[in-house]
């Protein structure tokens, strides 16, 4: 989890710039996106699996509920912010990036909690 | 309301990000309400009524502004500065009726006092989108269901 809000920080980094510059986000750090989009499914598939394990008193639904988002938050800021040619379109993406680590950090508290 | 004029900028420039953020605050809190309604809504039943009211007041923002329906979203985004400034209040002064706390309890203060800021920033963007000149053809040049 650490890793990907690393990588999340980083993305984040990158949209700033790119609002600074009044561009629209391409090529290499699109693919970034994807790069941190895809650790993010593998993070949700790890959160589910590990679900089957020793999960002490977690509240599965909670747990689940905010764990099933994760995934949908960067693809939802691409599609949001597609066409939107002004920094209002970078910024929707870098909500959607923050809201990743935000979900992740709201995880691993419900987690800790109930274990 | 057959015939309201719409008004498509709403959701461009920095309408654009406005609306994924009520959005994200739309999915979470909705989930988060049926959440607590379902499964242990006699615990602190207050606190999370006002969940589920926030969670309809920030759904309905979000399709206001997504579609441009200027009226509606000044209406909820009314409705969400007196629920937060209200309900931020009361938390603060009467905690026993509080229990648990609400996206609302004490201005927003679990959310990064985003709760708090967001119906500024609405309020800010629907009066200064209405300003915009590009506002006013585009407002006669869309017809509407609302």
């Amino acid at each position: 989890m650490v890793g990907v809000a690393a990588l999340c920080g980083v993305a984040a980094v990158g949209l700033v710039v790119e609002m600074v510059r009044n561009r629209q986000p391409g090529g290499l750090l699109l693919d970034f996106l994807g790069l941190v989009a895809a650790s993010v499914l593998v993070v949700t598939v790890w959160g589910v699996v590990r679900l089957f394990g020793d999960r002490g008193d977690v509240p599965v639904w909670e747990y689940l509920g905010y764990l099933l988002l994760v995934p949908f938050c960067i693809p939802a800021g691409i599609v949001w912010s597609h066409g939107e040619r002004s920094r209002g379109g970078t910024a929707a993406l870098l909500v959607a990036v923050l809201v990743v680590p935000f979900l992740l950090l709201r995880l691993h508290d419900i987690w800790a909690a109930g274990t | 309301m057959s015939g309201a004029p719409r008004s498509p900028e709403l959701r461009t420039g920095w309408g654009r990000t406005l609306v994924f953020v009520y959005g994200v605050f739309a999915v979470a809190a909705t989930a988060r309400s049926s959440y607590q309604l379902l499964t242990k809504a006699s615990e602190a039943p207050l606190a999370y009524g006002l969940s589920a009211l926030a969670a309809v007041v920030y759904v309905v923002a979000t399709y206001a502004l997504a579609t441009g329906r200027r009226r509606l979203a000044w209406t909820a985004v009314g409705v969400e500065l007196v629920g937060v400034l209200v309900v931020g209040a009361v938390t603060l002064l009467d905690r026993a009726d509080f229990p648990d706390a609400t996206v609302w309890s004490g201005f927003g203060a679990g959310y990064g006092y985003v709760p708090l800021l967001l119906p500024l920033a609405g309020t800010w963007w629907l009066w200064h989108s209405s300003r915009s000149p590009r506002s006013g053809a585009s407002a006669t040049s869309v017809s509407s269901r609302e």
